[in-house]
């Protein structure tokens, strides 16, 4: 997104290993991960492609999204 | 800012330097074969030749003596000789011998680039500082191939003039133009960049399927038309995992998208495919079928080099939702345009970004299967 216009991140802690990330959702099934720290914070992290997302964190943010920790805009959910 | 005021482009203009980090300068074989060859890039020209111990060296092809071409001149041994008073210089980058002379002057040396052989590529370093490579930035060796398990090189290249080879990098975040310029609608599309590395995942189908109207899966990377798992290895070098589908046949290819660029203004962009080879086939029609697939690609990149052509550089695109991380992307490409002390974390810390491509695909094929339509109701 172009900065002024980007949703505010929202921090998510990874429920495996404790790592915080920011992170946004303009939908449902959009995604952004900025990560605060090196990726080698995650322990998990070396044994994954470098381009795949950790699935303990893709369950943390779900969950985020669940509690509502995490808003997602309100048109996409009810689709 | 009120929604009526007008929106400018702003542009600062190319960066300073080249980028650092490894460039291709082509096939190992381009080079092999006893003569100095002449290149032009990153501002100069290059000199680049095989000595007679088996290793390809690349020196600034001017020679320090008089500004002689050494490109234009001939190898002896493992030296390259200047055509126009003959100083012999080595790989290293310093003077091995002058034939009319009694002693060789001290500072006789010129630039030697840091050179790397991987899988029938040769590579130079590049660094603004002059420092060489840390240890973790390297290029992958293709898994298989020293075994033969893939075909030969099929390769090609072209100049792009009037553009800064940035303009390529952007592709990498850029879902939408993969419909309007290459003809294959993405169904997933994912970025991650880490340190040194950007990944984009692209799983797309093509016009024709799309124009069945069949449902397509949205959001799954796995069984798709094509399947494309490709990570630049720092500024200027892509490999990308792809694997596409033609009828009941799935071709397993790496392509490479790399380039080095000329001037500040103009790049070589050299690509090139290797197939996993088919064990029914034999290797000739294993390297024709790999040369067909690479026709098809190079298509495509002639598609994207119009638009640069005649596009404006633009610092400060104006994007929607289903649009790429391009200002990350740019703040992860900017780490190879500063001083290795002024990388800031925001550069290379890990970020994530997966679109939703629903609506984006739910209008394609809407607007592929009427065309469809048209079409067949103008043939019938």
């Amino acid at each position: 997104m172009t900065p002024e216009d980007a949703l505010p991140m929202a921090p998510v802690a990874c429920g495996t290993c404790g790592t915080v990330v920011q992170v946004s959702k303009n939908s449902a099934a959009q995604t952004s991960i900025q990560w605060e720290v090196d990726s080698s914070a995650c322990p998990k992290r070396s044994e994954l492609p470098v381009g795949e997302t950790c699935p303990h964190l893709s369950d943390s943010i779900r969950d985020a999204v669940f509690s509502g920790a995490l808003a997602v805009p309100a048109s996409e959910l009810s689709e | 800012m009120s929604s009526d005021t007008v929106r400018h482009i702003e542009s600062k203009g190319a960066p300073d330097r080249f980028a650092r980090g490894w460039h291709l300068l082509g096939l190992t074989r381009e080079f092999d074969d006893g003569k100095p060859h002449g290149l032009e890039a990153f501002g100069t020209k290059l000199v680049i030749w095989k000595g007679a111990d088996g290793k390809l060296k690349v020196l600034d092809a001017y020679c320090r003596h008089m500004g002689g071409d050494l490109s234009t001149g001939t190898v002896q041994g493992d030296n390259v000789a200047c055509p126009f008073h003959s100083w012999r210089w080595g790989g290293d980058g310093k003077c091995k011998e002058i034939p009319y002379a009694r002693r060789i002057p001290p500072r006789a040396r010129t630039n030697a680039w840091l050179t790397k052989e991987l899988d029938g590529q040769l590579f130079v370093w590049h660094d603004h500082e002059g420092n060489p490579p840390p240890d973790d930035v390297t290029i992958p060796a293709i898994p298989g191939y020293e075994e033969g398990e893939w075909t030969d090189w099929v390769w090609d290249k072209t100049l792009v003039p009037n553009s800064h080879c940035r303009e390529i990098i952007d592709n990498m975040v850029d879902m939408a133009h993969f419909y309007y310029i290459h003809k294959g609608p993405p169904t997933y599309f994912k970025n991650v960049f880490d340190g040194h590395i950007c990944t984009q995942y692209y799983s797309g189908t093509t016009h024709e399927e799309a124009a069945k109207g069949l449902p397509i899966a949205v959001g799954v990377a796995e069984d798709q038309q094509t399947v494309s798992d490709a990570t630049y290895w720092g500024p200027a070098y892509l490999v990308d995992k792809l694997w596409t589908k033609y009828g009941d046949l799935t071709f397993e290819t790496i392509l490479l998208t790399t380039h080095y660029p000329i001037s500040s203004s103009s790049f070589m962009l050299n690509y090139g495919m290797v197939m996993k080879k088919n064990p029914d086939w034999d290797d000739a029609t294993n390297n024709k079928i790999a040369g067909k697939l690479l026709e098809g690609i190079g298509s495509g990149f002639y598609e994207d080099v119009k638009i640069w052509l005649n596009k404006a550089p633009i610092d400060n695109p104006l994007l929607c939702e289903e649009d790429g991380p391009v200002y990350q992307l740019r703040r992860w490409y900017s780490q190879f345009y500063v001083d290795v002390a002024d990388i800031t974390p925001e550069m290379t810390q890990r970020f994530e970004f997966e679109i939703d491509t629903t609506k984006a695909v739910d209008f394609w094929q809407k607007e592929l299967v009427e065309q469809a339509a048209q079409k067949a109701a103008a043939e019938a």
